[in-house]
């Protein structure tokens, strides 16, 4: 286990109030695998990325409990020094928005120096990391600037910046959610290949399924503040065993099926400071009952690896009322 | 960077004729004609004098063929002689000129000493005590009255302690001073018009710098820096300090009017023989000639303080170079 | 509400009140000469004391508050007319007579704006009346160019292309649709400009150029105070305390919109 993230809770600071947006996550990332986490805008996930190496900021919000338990040792128990060793030199990032990640006033050279470890021979490692992304064009211009890319360039550079040190851990934040469709896949590409060839752990976080489907080795899905079904990438796609899950794959539209209309999940998700009791699903729900309005679900197990928080998934399924695909 | 000053210069030309009209247009604003005053000291002065004053100042023909002559001649530097003493008006304003931008320069640089840290250093404690006792503080610097500090500080500093002289640049014994006290003798008759032409523009220059560093705080190139590791004083004082300080400069180049146009008030209290006093003695004595010089050569501080900072920005700006 | 902007309102309307209300809370005739009693120290009777011609400096500076703050208030009055107008020119209507307006601003923006004043008042006489069109007609030029740059962005929204589908006229949609919209930071500036306008019409009084006695104004109070320095304090404290609290008052209440607007 390279990461492993233990009943993680995070509070955000609202208008003179707390509210818990990360309510008791667990997740656990092995060296060389690709865990994903997906949800909707606000869930949550983006906080628990930051909150990984405590990049929250005070005034924003604060991790109230958990324990993160990188390479044994619990991060949230460090000292400054200890953490800004993890952050970009073992933990590195990659944010949604290329070009405000970057500094605008500085070269791109001097950006990708400050993440490298080795302070010699500078020139040799920044031409090599510039391979590796598929930026040579930029080998030795070394006044370009940030404005001077394109955005899946830029991106790359990003990803040049958090390979540099040599992670162990690399944190995707929708890598490519602010890139056109066609420098998507590039990038997507690139990071698989990256992931293959440095035998990278990584944490993707997206609110899109299709874009982890094929790098990311298990899938977590969130929903208000939990994980609400975890497991290996097939059996969350051929066996979705949460409504949110399946209505998230539902609402996928099918190139094929150009007829059908689109199956958009009904309502929208809860304000954290608005969060019923019992199931927070419960509201958009197909298949509720009363029951599910009672308490909210612990994490049980579908099959070997496979958990959900949802309490009439199996009998749903023996019913058939839900089907395997 | 070579094509962006020049272009920038050119426009300046439209710029400065802009001024020469204007300032034409305020001194014939008023009633009557300029050579009234001359003759009203001397009731003796007969309709034929006048006349002759008149046609020798060309003010006997059409406006805009006097605007013409007059800007012939101002292109040559020939700003006409002063009503009040005969002397050329270039002269005058010239002698004045270095006191006054003296004072200006030195303001500026206190302003910046002293104002940038004062923003940065609020920025970074936004809501702490600290910040919020220089936000007070800074209010109050916006608000006082240049001439009611000068005459504060006159009375307390100056008349009260005696601590500083509070009169003219040079005492009366100057000349017996050796070069260094010389020197050290005029700083201390600039140390009070100085303070108080910087007072106002570092709240200004404070406030817009903490601002600035605010917003540069909340990009996300900030966040990348932190998630690299890189150590809070690298965060604060290399990234973030670069980008917020560019609107900065901008501002510094507008305070350029401001610090001319309070000069004439410090100058009077202070009684320091600058351009400011020189217009206001101009203005009351409706001394035309040195008026227009002085209008003119203010607005073209001005202009040349704006085309500096303009520079300045674009040298330490990545994103305009390209723009040529 | 932030409490310092809070703080600023409260200042703004005290003072407003002691202008409005002035006959009423002041206990003496501003303009009557008491020769007896000529400099004398803040008393019983006389509660911020008397100046040289034995007046009652406390009566004085409360007419003088009117006198500030009318001609704050109508200054800025007369900005904000000519730069709203022009502004809403440049902005809607763009093309050359929209760049020849900006042109214009930036020649005026290029005068120490104190200097362009003290010549104009100098030139005409110094009555109320002229410092407050001169005043105006000089600090038009940073309202005008906001109110260019909200039209611009404002002109280009749906609303506007409604409007103009059903016909509505462009003096309309300018003065029904796009400045009313478009005032959010003009308010900011007319605040600040305010303060900036009592400064400069005490600045006058106090060079002898603006208000002239014996209509007292804090400026030329103050001048007074100076000419009398060391004799007797309080004509130099009240006045410039006076005016200091006013332009405080005004420049917090500026702020405080501003940031309100900024959420």
């Amino acid at each position: 286990m390279l990461l492993q993230i233990k009943n993680l809770k995070i509070n955000y600071k609202s208008d003179n109030s707390l509210l818990e947006v990360v309510r008791g996550v667990d997740l656990v990332i092995n060296q060389g695998e690709c865990v994903s986490l997906i949800g909707e805008s606000g869930c949550g996930k983006t906080t628990i990325g930051l909150g990984i190496t405590k990049l929250i900021p005070e005034r924003k919000g604060n991790i109230s409990s958990g324990e993160i338990l990188f390479e044994d040792k619990d991060i949230l128990k460090l000292n400054p020094e200890e953490l800004r060793d993890i952050r970009g030199g073992k933990i590195s990032y990659v944010f949604q928005e290329p070009f405000s990640s970057l500094n605008p006033v500085f070269t791109i050279y001097e950006q990708i120096k400050e993440s490298l470890k080795e302070k010699d021979d500078v020139d040799n490692h920044i031409a090599e990391i510039l391979k590796s992304v598929g930026l040579e064009k930029i080998i030795g211009r070394k006044n370009t600037y940030p404005h001077e890319l394109s955005g899946g360039m830029q991106q790359r550079v990003v990803i040049g910046m958090a390979i540099a040190s040599k992670p162990g851990l690399i944190i995707l934040d929708e890598p490519t959610t602010a890139l056109d469709v066609t420098v998507q896949r590039q990038i997507l590409d690139l990071i698989t290949e990256l992931k293959n060839k440095m035998n990278l752990s990584i944490l993707f976080i997206s609110h899109d399924l299709r874009i982890v489907f094929n790098i990311a080795d298990n899938i977590n899905i969130m929903y208000a503040g939990k994980i609400v079904e975890a497991g290996p990438k097939e059996k969350i796609v051929s066996n979705p065993s949460h409504p949110y899950t399946m209505g998230l794959i539902d609402s996928i539209p099918s190139f094929e099926n150009r007829k059908e209309l689109f199956n958009a999940i009904e309502g929208r998700a809860p304000l954290f400071s608005e969060l019923p009791d019992g199931c927070k699903f419960y509201p958009r729900c197909k298949f509720k009952i009363d029951r599910c309005a009672e308490k909210e679900p612990e994490l049980e197990n579908v099959s070997g690896g496979h958990v959900s928080r949802c309490i009439r998934i199996k009998e749903l399924k023996s019913d058939g009322i839900i089907k395997d695909r | 960077m070579g094509k962006y000053i020049l272009k920038r210069i050119i426009g300046l030309i439209g710029l400065l004729l802009g001024i020469t009209i204007i300032t034409f247009a305020v001194i014939h604003i008023a009633p009557g004609k300029p050579t009234d005053l001359e003759a009203q000291f001397n009731p003796k002065v007969s309709m034929e004098a006048r006349e002759r004053i008149a046609h020798l100042y060309g003010l006997d023909k059409p406006l805009h063929v006097q605007y013409i002559e007059w800007l012939k001649r101002f292109a040559r530097f020939d700003f006409g002689i002063s009503f009040m003493d005969s002397r050329p008006v270039a002269q005058k304003i010239l002698e004045r000129i270095p006191i006054t931008l003296t004072i200006e320069l030195v303001s500026i640089i206190l302003i910046l000493l002293i104002g940038i840290p004062i923003g940065v250093t609020s920025a970074v404690k936004e809501g702490s005590f600290y910040d919020r006792f220089m936000t007070v503080f800074v209010f109050i610097g916006f608000a006082v009255p240049t001439f009611w500090l000068s005459l504060i500080l006159m009375d307390f500093i100056g008349v009260r302690w005696g601590a500083l002289p509070i009169s003219g640049i040079k005492s009366l014994e100057f000349e017996k001073f050796g070069n260094f006290e010389k020197i050290i003798d005029v700083s201390r008759h600039l140390v009070l018009p100085v303070f108080v032409s910087a007072f106002g523009g570092l709240a200004g220059i404070s406030r817009y710098m903490r601002s600035s560093m605010l917003h540069v705080l909340k990009q996300d190139y900030i966040r990348t820096a932190r998630a690299k590791g890189l150590a809070e004083k690298e965060v604060l004082y290399k990234h973030a300090l670069k980008n917020a300080f560019l609107p900065v400069v901008t501002i510094l180049g507008l305070s350029v009017p401001g610090l001319i146009g309070g000069s004439v008030i410090f100058e009077s209290i202070f009684s320091i023989p600058g351009m400011g006093r020189l217009f206001y003695e101009s203005v009351m004595a409706r001394d035309y000639p040195v008026i227009m010089g002085v209008l003119v050569i203010g607005a073209i501080l001005t202009l040349l303080g704006n085309l500096l900072a303009d520079i300045s920005y674009a040298a330490v700006d990545p994103r305009i170079k390209l723009e040529g | 509400m932030n409490k310092l902007t809070l703080f600023g309102l409260c200042i703004v309307g005290f003072f407003i009140i002691i202008a409005v209300f002035a006959p009423m809370i002041a206990p003496y005739n501003p303009g009557q000469i008491d020769i007896e009693n000529i400099l004398t120290a803040p008393s019983g009777s006389h509660i911020f004391g008397t100046d040289s011609l034995g007046r009652d400096l406390f009566s004085r500076m409360v007419y003088g508050t009117r006198i500030s703050l009318m001609v704050g208030f109508i200054a800025v009055g007369i900005a904000a007319m000519i730069g709203i107008a022009l502004g809403a020119i440049a902005g809607y209507y763009g093309k050359w007579i929209g760049a020849v307006i900006m042109r214009f601003i930036d020649v005026m923006l290029c005068f120490p704006t104190f200097f362009l004043i003290l010549a104009v008042i100098a030139l005409l006489e110094p009555s109320i009346i002229n410092i407050m069109i001169i005043i105006g007609a000089t600090s038009w030029m940073g309202i005008a160019r906001l109110i260019r740059a909200e039209i611009i962005s404002l002109k280009e929204r749906d609303f506007i292309y409604a409007e103009r589908a059903i016909g509505a006229s462009d003096l309309r949609i300018i003065v029904r649709h796009l400045i009313p919209n478009a005032m959010a930071p003009v308010l900011v500036s007319i605040t600040l400009g305010i303060a900036g306008a009592i400064l400069v019409e005490s600045s006058l009084s106090f060079l002898g150029i603006g208000v002239q006695p014996p209509t007292p104004s804090w400026g030329n109070i103050l001048s007074e105070g100076k000419a009398v320095m060391g004799a007797g304090w309080w004509m130099m404290l009240f006045p410039g305390l006076a005016i200091f609290i006013t332009v405080l008052g005004y420049n917090l209440l500026g702020e405080g919109i501003r940031e309100k607007l900024l959420r």
